[in-house]
């Protein structure tokens, strides 16, 4: 079980995701819509970080490799899971190359979702 | 597909009304079963084999059938007969309105030549709407548009059809140089070349159509639904770039956007799919540039 943030812009995704980690368990420390919301709460959040960023790939103003090279840049032991459709497997592998721990698809199949989780997170 | 198709044609020429339309689908909507059950009913799949098809189907182009053969769970042949049992729906259309006594046989054959020649279509064609298998439905549509926005399209109807309602359809497409609708939903990809995919409809299927694909519980208003129709189409959008990447082709997805009440698309040659959701008209807009504005 641990602390999660969930930033995608789609605000809707970010339901149907907080309702599976709750269900498993998992606190929602807090939501973002995009990039820089997300700098702007883990800032205030600082110096308790969450245990987990969830980090959409397709954002509007700042997309999600340049959230996740930020993030990584300022708080270097975040761990982040990117959040990806199909048809981007290389921002996968650039987010990889740049600290994230691992990724989910969308539309989220909520067990394999979890499944994630739960192995980063124990 | 061909069985909306139909009777919307039958609607028209006055041969049907709404009421007995209705009562025809409710008729066919009992006698129809999703391929899965009947492989479990066939002992062919064990439950948890369907639940991972149903999964895999939210993430690739590929039917059940399909999926289930590459997993190894079904042989070509077998899915043929699943097929067979699950029926047409054509085929069970017709005998609905036949079994409620709307419509004779002898009405059934004449409605089908005047509905082949009212619009111009070859036996063959014919064959393939009544197949009401969408890959041999959607080309006959589609077959003076441009390969890649027919391809775009292609993924789409299969996607909708996976993921929202089973029933989607369309009519022939048209070009225009703006586009005038309302609630737009849209997403724009960049790369070896450009595209911008829409949907655009009046708010009570567009609410039903995000119910269909997130789930009741997360559509509150129009904003939610319109911001989850943002995600079908990128899915969608992912799903096509997906496909052509194994041909080397690449396209990034920019974030989708929407936009509420009257909405205007400004561009050269933009293609538009009347689409029908759960019955109601819907419009995809295909633009195979980045020279638009949105108003």
């Amino acid at each position: 079980m641990g602390t999660i943030l969930i930033v995608d812009d789609s605000r809707t995704m970010r339901k149907v995701l907080a309702a599976s980690l709750k269900e498993a368990g998992h606190y929602i420390i807090g939501n973002a819509g995009n990039g820089q919301e997300a700098l702007d709460l883990l800032k205030n959040l600082s110096p308790d970080l969450p245990d987990l960023i969830t980090l959409d790939i397709t954002m509007p103003e700042m997309d999600g490799i340049e959230t996740l090279k930020r993030i990584r840049a300022e708080y270097p032991g975040q761990k982040v899971v990117m959040v990806s459709a199909a048809g981007q497997k290389d921002k996968i592998m650039e987010a990889l190359k740049f600290g994230a721990v691992d990724f989910i698809k969308k539309p989220y199949d909520p067990d394999e979702a979890m499944e994630t989780f739960k192995k980063i997170l124990g | 597909m061909f069985d909306r198709i139909l009777a919307d044609y039958l609607v028209e020429k006055g041969k049907l009304g709404p009421e007995a339309l209705e009562k025809i689908f409710e008729l066919q909507a009992r006698k129809r079963v999703r391929l899965g059950m009947i492989a479990q009913s066939e002992n062919l799949m064990t439950p948890e084999q369907i639940e991972e098809i149903n999964k895999l189907q939210s993430l690739t182009d590929k039917r059940f059938g399909d999926l289930a053969v590459e997993k190894g769970y079904l042989t070509d042949s077998q899915v043929s007969r699943l097929l067979t049992l699950q029926g047409n729906g054509f085929l069970s259309f017709v005998q609905s309105a036949v079994d409620l006594k709307y419509m004779n046989m002898n009405d059934v054959v004449e409605a089908l030549n005047d509905f082949q020649q009212d619009n111009g279509y070859t036996l063959t064609d014919m064959d393939n709407l009544k197949s009401c298998d969408i890959d041999r439905i959607v080309p006959i549509y589609l077959y003076d548009l441009p390969g890649y926005a027919k391809e775009l399209i292609g993924v789409a109807v299969r996607t909708l059809s996976r993921l929202v309602d089973y029933h989607v359809y369309i009519e022939r497409p048209y070009t225009s140089d703006k586009l005038v609708t309302e609630n737009l939903c849209y997403q724009a990809s960049v790369g070896d070349f450009n595209l911008l995919l829409a949907l655009s409809g009046e708010e009570p299927t567009l609410i039903q159509t995000a119910i269909g694909f997130a789930g009741e519980q997360y559509i509150d208003d129009l904003d939610d639904a319109l911001d989850s129709i943002c995600e079908l189409i990128n899915c969608i959008n992912g799903i096509f770039a997906t496909d052509i990447s194994h041909r080397f082709i690449n396209i990034d997805m920019l974030a989708p956007h929407y936009k509420t009440g009257p909405s205007v698309i400004n561009a050269e040659d933009i293609i538009n799919i009347p689409l029908h959701l759960f019955d109601k008209p819907v419009t995809l807009t295909v633009l195979l540039s980045d020279n638009y504005t949105v108003e």
